[in-house]
């Protein structure tokens, strides 16, 4: 009877965690949370306002967010964290996000906010770039998109991210078409042949590049000043395009079927406070988006591109036929 | 009528039933649904979409390649342990099974670890994944088929003068065919539905297989109606591999007493020596060298940082492996006493249909219609741990069927009529006789529904909860960010495990094999 008991404590085992009270629950990417991260950060600070948070984390953004949408009514997760305007607009057409009221947002700086869109809430932002390790890899003279590839050796390799399935991934395919139009085809097969492969998500790709296993990576302007300060090496740099840089602003929102709305504008808060947007750039190694937080004397020193415009409309609109294109034009050349 | 004709029959059900309704609700009903939903769901054609025309070319090449592949080096690796007895062939044997039996993922990591991603990306790294992966099939099939044959014409021939060149191609090689086809066959399917081998090691669009895209249409792009058409295309295709695979094994004759000589030895020592030497040294840069540095990695690349979260999720494994095996065999046992002991011969052959079938699926595309037909079991709380605990017994229920049918075979008949003669009823012949001589047969075959249940991951991707991580889910995890070292530790939990299993299972059989003796 007793091995009969304990057979189905075990079964039960399941369950247990249920129990153990309501946290707010953030469904996220990986490289968000984890030991020192911003998230721990987050969850350190909301505890000792009497709060608590659950960060469950998945490959990249869009994972977390497909979750939410298989789980539907019945998701467990409170806020959406890590998202960009596409994958905002993805979820706000099945009408899972709560608005946020304009009193939160108050700080953030006015070109960050979507017009019509009021339960999209940035946290931070930063420029797409291609980064290298100038140890072994010569500095390019501040060439365009296209110059990029004719500058590049015939040898080097590149490690991108899949529009399919990672933020930065689409948000590259939108800058490309959007800067080359008619020449983004011939961009793409030019790039091919030093593409050594395409990573689900961001921190795949980097760790490739970590591994000296290719010469460039897709990450951003401010990557350089992790290495600067958390490893003091300044060996690693971003190529810099005179003709400007694509602008990720990444944000969070809050869910429709969260039971706990309070518990959750209140983590929202604290992301937004001046305390945690001035922590904010040495987490995520990305810009605050308060408008009144100082920044690291590292960053300051990093030189800020131009910013590429985008026809944003277009982008929604188009932005699936974009990587149909893309899709068939990699399944012949690349990698 | 009469009573024990009644009660009879009832006890027919009662054995019967479990295994009828789980097959059909489980699997019969939900894949017959995506056959119906294909025509009624679809809102574009997908052959006309050139990508997904790529896709389908590169599946079934990549799939033809590999399976050349496996069976061009199970043939090689076969003849050699069986007619030239090479040095270390026993070892090599064995190890096909172990190749086999480790999951995908933990391969594919060796493969980058040890080749690099310059090779190990593209379609080097994807067919070495799948004949370090496959070759143990064709290899033992091939192995059995040869040691089986039917000798006397070769001996014939040889004596009549022919020589040994012409009596391979002329007699030899026709007695394997039926072997040879029906492990190109498995070959061919277990590679044209592979996923992660194809997904680590593919690198990108050009490299995608239906498995990948289906996997993207379920969990990615949320693409139901595509899923479905793919799912469709290829359970089609794996129904129709099972009917060739049922119609070559329907052709081997099973040969009486053979002859002992062995025509093809090699005599010349130093030739054996030789080409063992190189026969080895192939394998063992080959297929060797992944296993080493995955064994490697796994210890060397330990940190004390993972302890806890590796913990949790072996405890997560050692459940979900748990209730595997008792629901396989609560529905298993009960069917395989009823055609051995209630019913006799008549069915054997027969229920071999009903439990392998789902092994001629992919498990994405069963899991997939599980989760078309019961929506509920895609969704954040304990459904979605049942959905994995189906699909995984699905998987596992044709493996523990081996072990549980051997040792079913094995039985001595004489005891139960001992028994009966002595007066003792059904229920006595079952706990008296059966139960404790099938012991080790039910612990084998626990054992393999366990194994089977710690490397897969498919079932885990579609219906795993987001609080839930077991090893195989976080080596994906890890694999899937290129965390190479926290990849490393769950994959030397995982491996520890298997191994382990791997030992019991060995005294298990060895026990099995001096009780026979």
């Amino acid at each position: 009877m007793i091995r009969l008991i304990l057979f189905i404590q075990l079964l039960m085992g399941f369950s247990l965690a249920e129990t153990q009270g309501a946290p707010v629950r953030v469904y996220t990417y990986d490289a968000l949370t984890g030991k020192g991260s911003f998230a721990a950060y987050l969850g350190e600070e909301f505890r000792k306002k009497g709060g608590s948070v659950e960060w469950i984390s998945f490959g990249t953004a869009g994972e977390a967010l497909n979750q939410i949408v298989i789980e539907g009514e019945k998701t467990r997760a409170d806020v959406i964290m890590g998202i960009d305007p596409v994958l905002f607009q993805k979820g706000a057409d099945r009408e899972i996000f709560e608005p946020v009221s304009a009193d939160v947002k108050k700080n953030i700086f006015p070109e960050l906010l979507l017009k019509q869109a009021p339960a999209f809430v940035p946290y931070d932002f930063g420029y797409l770039a291609f980064v290298y390790d100038n140890r072994v890899t010569p500095a390019l003279s501040s060439p365009s998109l296209e110059g990029f590839v004719t500058q590049i050796r015939k040898t080097d390799k590149i490690v991108l991210q899949d529009p399919r399935t990672s933020l930065l991934g689409i948000e590259f395919l939108i800058w490309t078409r959007e800067k080359l139009k008619s020449r983004f085809s011939q961009f793409w097969e030019n790039l091919g042949p030093h593409i050594l492969t395409v990573s689900p998500g961001w921190s795949g790709a980097y760790e490739l590049f970590l591994r000296g296993q290719a010469q460039y990576v897709l990450s951003y302007t401010t990557s350089p000043a992790y290495h600067l300060m958390r490893e003091h090496k300044d060996h690693i740099r971003a190529v810099l395009f005179q003709e400007g840089h694509f602008k990720q602003v990444e944000g969070l929102a809050l869910l429709k079927t969260s039971k706990q709305k309070h518990k959750a504008l209140e983590l929202i808060r604290l992301v937004l406070s001046q305390e945690a947007q001035t922590q904010l750039p040495t987490y995520q190694w990305m810009y605050p988006v308060h408008k009144n937080v100082k920044l690291p004397k590292e960053f300051i020193k990093l030189a800020v591109p131009k910013t590429a415009e985008m026809d944003w409309h277009r982008v929604l609109r188009e932005k699936e036929q974009w990587i149909k294109e893309w899709t068939l034009i990699m399944s012949k050349k690349s990698p | 009528m009469d009573t024990d004709y009644e009660q009879k029959i009832t006890m027919n059900w009662i054995l019967t039933l479990p295994i009828l309704v789980f097959m059909v609700s489980f699997f019969v009903l939900p894949i017959g649904n995506l056959f119906l939903l294909s025509s009624s769901v679809v809102t574009e054609n997908i052959f006309q979409d050139p990508y997904f025309n790529h896709v389908l070319r590169f599946t079934y090449l990549q799939a033809a390649y590999s399976a050349f592949l496996s069976v061009g080096f199970g043939f090689v690796a076969a003849f050699l342990i069986k007619e030239w007895r090479i040095f270390g062939g026993n070892l090599l044997w064995s190890l096909g099974l172990l190749f086999s039996s480790l999951p995908s993922i933990v391969v594919a990591l060796g493969l980058l670890g040890s080749w690099g991603p310059s090779i190990g990306f593209g379609w080097t790294g994807i067919l070495i994944g799948h004949l370090f992966l496959n070759f143990g099939i064709p290899m033992r099939l091939i192995g059995v088929a040869l040691q089986d044959r039917n000798r006397t014409p070769e001996l014939l021939a040889n004596s009549l003068g022919m020589n040994k060149r012409r009596v391979f191609f002329k007699i030899t090689l026709p007695q394997l065919k039926s072997s040879l086809m029906a492990s190109w066959i498995l070959s061919f399917l277990y590679s044209s539905t592979s996923l992660f081998i194809v997904m680590f090691l593919g690198g990108g669009p050009r490299f995608t297989t239906l498995e990948v895209l289906l996997y993207e249409a379920v969990k990615l792009n949320l693409n139901t109606p595509k899923a479905i058409q793919i799912a469709s295309l290829q359970a089609l295709i794996g129904g129709l591999l099972f009917l060739c695979y049922y119609r070559m094994q329907k052709r081997r004759v099973q040969e009486g007493q053979q002859p002992r000589v062995n025509l093809f030895l090699m005599e010349k020592n130093w030739v054996r020596v030789s080409v063992s030497l190189v026969f080895w040294i192939i394998t063992f840069s080959v297929l060797g060298i992944p296993l080493v540095f995955i064994l490697k990695d796994a210890v060397w690349d330990w940190s004390s940082n993972f302890t806890s979260s590796l913990l949790h999720a072996t405890a997560s494994s050692l459940k979900i492996g748990l209730c595997v095996v008792v629901l396989g065999n609560c529905i298993l046992y009960p069917f395989l006493h009823y055609i051995y002991r209630e019913k006799g011969n008549l069915l054997r052959s027969g229920s071999v249909w009903l439990v392998i079938l789902p092994q001629f699926f992919s498990g994405a595309v069963v899991a997939f219609a599980l989760s078309v037909f019961y929506p509920s079991l895609r969704g954040n709380d304990e459904w979605g741990i049942l959905g994995v605990v189906l699909t995984q017994t699905l998987f596992a229920i044709p493996l523990m069927y081996f072990a549980l049918n051997e040792g079913f075979e094995r039985m001595a008949q004489e005891r139960f009529w001992i028994a009966q003669s002595l007066g003792a009823n059904r229920w006595q012949r079952f706990f008296h006789v059966e139960l404790p001589g099938m012991r080790r047969p039910l612990l084998l075959s626990m054992l393999i529904g366990f194994g089977f249940s710690l490397g897969e991951v498919v079932s885990l991707l579609l219906f795993a909860p987001a609080h839930l991580q077991t090893l195989s889910l976080t080596l994906f995890q890890a694999m899937s960010r290129y965390r190479f070292q926290e990849a490393h530790a769950a994959t030397g939990v995982l491996l520890v495990m298997i191994v382990i299993l791997f030992l019991i299972m060995g005294s298990l059989e060895e026990k099995d094999g001096s009780g026979q003796n």
